[in-house]
């Protein structure tokens, strides 16, 4: 049998599904590093990272015979990870609501030219999306990238669910809007501001 | 055109222009450096290429993975609960102090001794009590013979629920305890183990006591009220660690707990009444004790895991 470090993730699992220890922790040492980067992208807050982290890997160690193969095993983890980080944001938010789960929009400075190519390499749909306030953009990421609920989706994002399904509303029309005008040429791309519209 | 994902060709079109590379977009991934875009694109690819998500890993604190790490391989050898570790969760206890509580009756010898030692304790009290209380009515000098029995009672009062304690923490000393390595390992102050401890098995003694009192002759309720005090003191020690740390919890639960006692004993010579503690309005006040105190602990639940490296290490951004 090879050592825990050769196999491929999927016997991995299987190995954890059967009580082997070793094989959690090389799942841990592939599989930890990039969740926790791809966690804190969805909360700002390190205690609950680690929390959901730690939670994540637990239910992998409990629950892996429910993998029934098929699907990349990044992505179950993944799947496991954004709702251990939901439940761990819902147990801290019962203490401190104050907390900004949300990690703060980078500040990003992009330049004429990255707008230019930026709207070249995405074509339409990149423009569109580009153009979409963070708000909005956050509320397609959380529901449609992530595959949350709207109910988990409010709690990732700390806003009421209503706000969220508000939001993906506007965010579609938005979307269907620019989607729907003809392209002004590849050197000019939408501004940015326009498809959001007025409040 | 060179693609910042190298080694898939199915992989999305590059998110931010030419020119940029693998590394270059994958450090700005790690730091937020990114806009929304180009960070769904690498988060698309991440889930389809393994060599990206290595060397992503490679922005993260190491200590911290370490740490996480091993806070997984201690929580995994805790075997996991059935149907009223669920409930437990449910009603928000946290997942270790349920493992460390449920870990506990598989230890037969030191929950047994822990618990038999509290029954011990509170027949001990009781015989006491009983003995200062019917010095009280009996013929000759009663006034001189309550004083005497009072005074003897005072010290007995003050270390009483120390000696719960005490029980408790002998019955885990290593030689009784399989579990004594984990318990070393967990990210839990000795003393909120200590007195987590010793509230389930105060519980479980409570359990009998009452039986006791409802089913025998003899003191009847007195030694389930004098279990009862020692059961706010140990609740009331939990949710003050919960809020000031587990020395000055100690310090405060301590200082509650010698107030009233000093007090009760002046009051006793004074009056010439029987421990107030174990009359209603000392079991009321009690009672309302351990009422507040779970409230606050339940409140505040999860700070109760206090080492010195939960705000030690080094945070990421």
């Amino acid at each position: 049998m090879p050592g825990a470090e050769e196999r491929d993730d999927a016997a991995l699992l299987r190995d954890v599904a059967n009580g082997a220890e070793d094989a959690l922790a090389a799942l841990y040492d592939r599989h930890a590093g990039w969740l926790t980067v791809r966690l804190t992208r969805r909360c700002s807050v390190p205690d609950v990272v680690d929390q959901a982290v730690q939670d994540t890997f637990l239910a992998l160690w409990r629950e892996a015979g429910s993998y029934r193969g098929g699907g990349d095993v990044a992505a179950y983890i993944w799947g496991i990870g954004i709702r251990r980080l939901i439940d761990a944001i819902r147990r801290e938010g019962r203490t401190t609501r104050w907390l900004p789960w949300r990690a703060a929009e980078p500040q990003v400075v992009v330049s004429a030219e990255d707008q230019v190519l930026l709207g070249v390499e995405h074509g339409r749909l990149g423009q569109a999306l580009a153009g979409l306030s963070p708000e909005l953009r956050g509320a397609i990421e959380a529901t449609v990238l992530d595959g949350l609920t709207t109910g988990e989706a409010a709690v990732l994002l700390g806003v009421a669910e209503g706000t969220v399904k508000s939001r993906c509303y506007r965010a579609r029309q938005a979307l269907r809007a620019a989607l729907a005008q003809p392209q002004g040429g590849p050197g000019t791309p939408a501004p940015r501001r326009q498809a959001w519209g007025t409040p | 055109m060179t693609s910042p994902f190298p080694d898939s060709p199915g992989a999305p079109p590059p998110p931010a222009g030419s020119g940029h590379t693998t590394e270059d977009l994958l450090s700005r991934y790690a730091t937020g450096a990114i806009d929304g875009l180009s960070a769904w694109s690498v988060e698309a690819h991440l889930m389809a290429c393994a060599r990206c998500r290595a060397a992503l890993s490679s922005y993260v604190d190491a200590r911290r993975l370490a740490r996480n790490r091993s806070m997984i391989l201690v929580r995994t050898a805790i075997p996991a609960g059935g149907r009223v570790r669920r409930l437990l969760r449910r009603c928000g206890i946290p997942d270790h102090v349920v493992s460390l509580l449920a870990a506990t009756p598989s230890l037969r010898p030191s929950w047994i001794l822990a618990v038999m030692g509290v029954l011990a304790l509170v027949v001990g009290e009781t015989a006491l009590t009983s003995h200062g209380w019917s010095g009280h009515g009996s013929s000759g000098a009663p006034w001189a013979k309550d004083y005497l029995a009072q005074w003897t009672l005072v010290p007995y009062l003050l270390v009483a629920p120390l000696l719960a304690l005490a029980g408790v923490a002998a019955a885990f000393m290593p030689m009784f305890d399989p579990s004594y390595q984990l318990t070393v390992a967990a990210p839990f102050s000795g003393f909120a183990l200590l007195l987590v401890r010793t509230t389930s098995a105060l519980s479980a003694a409570l359990i009998p006591t009452v039986c006791a009192g409802l089913l025998l002759p003899g003191p009847r309720w007195l030694p389930a009220a004098l279990l009862l005090p020692s059961l706010a003191l140990c609740a009331f020690a939990l949710a003050a660690v919960t809020i000031v740390g587990p020395i000055a919890g100690a310090v405060s639960s301590g200082v509650l707990w010698a107030m009233p006692a000093v007090l009760l004993v002046v009051t006793a010579i004074e009056n010439r009444s029987p421990l107030e503690i174990v009359q209603w309005r000392g079991q009321a006040a009690c009672a309302a004790l351990l009422l507040a105190a779970t409230v606050v602990f339940f409140l505040r639940h999860d700070r109760i895991e206090s080492g010195p490296d939960r705000f030690g290490i080094r945070r990421m951004r």
